[in-house]
């Protein structure tokens, strides 16, 4: 995205309001949206769109996924080597899925200096559930002066992913 | 080129109509009339009632004394307009150029045209032929004018087709009516006795001006060839359009395909040697029962891409209805745009918005699940969080203003605020704790009030106080309450975000 390129956002009931975007890097006017009322048109438009090697990344809002629906989609986004995200809300309808990598990924209480008042710099616990060829871990993440820091664990981790998998 | 033009004349066109559509109306005379200063006045008769002596412009009661089994059929106003409408529409395949000519006839003009039927001769037959097998009553002539052409299929008697060049011969037994004047100037020559146009024809033109205005002499002339007659065209004609008509009706997806391709084919290299490329494009399919049926694409970039151009329309296959089959199919381009040289760059990013390939898919979906579903949205110089944001109705927009960031806004937005319950110390305090959808929030952190007036130019109401809070769990939300803390406890609070 930092390079100009262009990002799909498809789904049923959007809530996502562009303008925060920006706060995080992401230029709103990048993004495409593309509003169905069907789960199999949501499919269908994420399949195509990652056949499409002109985008830089993907991300379908879906209820539910079947197996044999990630593989096709994982395939997919093999052959054109374009980054796809599903975003599931719903923790209870988790089902096994061919993708990559699978984060879980939670607000936590943000921290303040001590005395002081209003809300401080968002965080995140960030689970690395499953991932091909590496191993799963869990860590806690902080928005701050415009990147993600690692809050106590030192490691950083393929942070660049999560601005998008965070909203 | 020579121009050369058909006139049909339907003699009876709407009794005809009414004879196919009733057919008991068909071996007896009847009239069509319409009602006119309390009496029915005769619009239309057909063959049989003509036979009696009966003639449009008569009074109903009249004629029914001539004949009294006389049927009498209430007029539709405007039907024969339709009519005449719907056949020059079918005449298409005969010729590009088309017009009508109220209340019963149409001119062709068909320069170019006859060949592609082997002949006048054989072209003139197929439309007379195939017009009488539809059950219409028709005659047509063809001349170098159509002045001459209207004549000769009104009032000719020895053949339909005036050879090059030789209006004048064919005029001259003609009567003066045939030139298409006005009734006044017919009743002054008819007094005159003045019975054919080559009885007046070679008269000095300031005596005919002088006894009968210069409406005779512009019909002579436009009947002789020496002044141009401009006609209005049915369907006016895209610069870009390729037509196929096809051997035998077509009724399979296939062969639609292969028509679809065949004309892209076509329509695309014409395209790319000019440098343009198509942005809506229309398919019409003309059935052999006259009907038209057409499906519509467009693109979101210029594009000559005869495989994305495919694509789009194959989605759109399904949707045609061939009926009995379809005898005709063309290709129009209505909307046209230049497409800019493209530069192959060797060490390319990840290319942007006005990627190629992103255009194409975006028709893709558009073509499959509709054009209102893609949105894209620029910001708009409004504070007011709804309005922020403005709906962009092409991909080449860039943002005019910048992307604000200076102020909290929350991920997700809710399309209208929900109504909640708080507990706020007064009077300008965020909430202690809230209710949402059946569960109770703590408030630990809150940052706020963000005010945010209403813009009363737009619209009437109260102004928010935004609150930026935080939950027990973390959960970080955007509350608002609705204008001034009023002090008896009916201030109404709303959610409308929430916080990543």
């Amino acid at each position: 995205m930092q390079h100009g390129g262009a990002c799909l956002w498809i789904s049923m009931r959007r809530t996502l309001f562009p303008p925060s975007l920006k706060v995080f890097g992401v230029e709103p006017d990048r993004l495409i949206f593309v509003d169905l009322k069907r789960e199999r048109d949501v499919l269908w438009a994420m399949e195509e769109a990652l056949k499409c090697k002109g985008l830089s990344a993907v991300i379908g809002e879906l209820g539910e996924i079947s197996f044999t629906e990630t593989r096709r989609l994982q395939l997919a986004a093999e052959q054109s080597r374009v980054t796809g995200f599903v975003l599931r809300s719903d923790p209870k309808k988790l089902s096994a899925t061919a993708c990559v990598a699978r984060w879980n990924i939670t607000s936590l209480p943000s921290e303040l200096e001590t005395g002081m008042p209003g809300v401080g710099f968002p965080r995140w616990n960030v689970e690395l559930l499953k991932v091909r060829n590496g191993n799963p871990g869990s860590w806690k993440v902080e928005w701050s002066a415009g990147q993600f820091r690692p809050v106590h664990e030192p490691k950083e981790a393929v942070l660049e992913l999560q601005s998008l998998k965070a909203g | 080129m020579q121009k050369r033009f058909v006139a049909i004349w339907f003699r009876h066109l709407l009794t005809d109509w009414l004879a196919l559509r009733r057919p008991e109306l068909r071996s007896v005379p009847f009239v069509v009339a319409i009602k006119d200063h309390g009496r029915l006045l005769i619009t239309a008769t057909n063959s049989h009632a003509e036979s009696e002596g009966i003639h449009p412009g008569m009074v109903a009661a009249d004629a029914k004394a001539l004949v009294p089994s006389l049927e009498i059929i209430d007029d539709i106003p405007g039907k024969g307009d339709k009519l005449l409408k719907r056949l020059g529409e079918w005449c298409i395949r005969y010729t590009p150029v088309i017009a009508l000519d109220s209340p019963d006839g149409l001119i062709l003009d068909i320069s170019g045209c006859p060949h592609l039927w082997g002949g006048e001769h054989d072209y003139l037959k197929e439309i007379i032929t195939r017009l009488r097998s539809k059950g219409y009553d028709v005659r047509a002539a063809m001349a170098d004018t159509i002045g001459t052409a209207w004549a000769v299929s009104r009032f000719g008697k020895v053949k339909p087709i005036i050879q090059y060049n030789c209006q004048a011969e064919a005029l001259l037994p003609l009567p003066p009516a045939a030139l298409r004047l006005e009734s006044p100037v017919l009743e002054r020559l008819q007094k005159l006795g003045l019975r054919t146009i080559s009885s007046f024809m070679t008269m000095p033109r300031s005596v005919l001006r002088r006894r009968f205005g210069s409406g005779i002499l512009q019909r002579l002339d436009q009947a002789l060839g020496n002044e141009d007659e401009p006609i209005k065209s049915l369907l006016p004609i895209e610069p870009y359009q390729e037509r196929l008509p096809s051997l035998e009706p077509i009724r399979t997806a296939v062969g639609i395909e292969i028509a679809v391709q065949k004309l892209l084919e076509m329509l695309c290299k014409r395209l790319q040697q000019e440098g343009k490329g198509i942005r809506t494009a229309v398919f019409k399919c003309y059935r052999i029962d006259g009907k038209l049926v057409q499906m519509d694409i467009g693109t979101n970039l210029a594009s000559h891409n005869t495989h994305h151009l495919f694509k789009l329309f194959e989605l759109k296959i399904a949707t045609l209805e061939p009926a009995l089959g379809i005898e005709l199919f063309v290709l129009e381009a209505p909307k046209i745009e230049d497409i800019p040289p493209h530069q192959e760059a060797l060490w390319a990013d990840k290319p942007g918005l006005e990627d190629n390939a992103l255009a194409e898919l975006l028709d893709r979906l558009a073509g499959k699940v509709g054009a209102d579903t893609i949105h894209r949205y620029l910001p708009d110089e409004h504070y007011w969080p709804e309005r922020s944001i403005k709906t962009s109705f092409s991909i080449k927009d860039k943002p005019s203003i910048r992307w604000r960031s200076d102020k909290p806004r929350p991920v997700q937005l809710l399309a209208r605020p929900e109504h909640i319950e708080v507990t706020a110390p007064i009077p300008d305090y965020p909430p202690m704790l809230f209710r949402y959808k059946e569960k109770v929030h703590h408030v630990k952190k809150a940052d706020g009030p963000e005010r945010i007036e209403r813009e009363w130019w737009l619209d009437g109401g109260q102004h928010r106080d935004y609150y930026h809070v935080e939950d027990q769990n973390g959960q970080r939300y955007w509350l608002f309450r609705s204008g001034h803390y009023n002090g008896d406890g009916s201030n109404e609070w709303f959610i409308h975000g929430f916080f990543a």
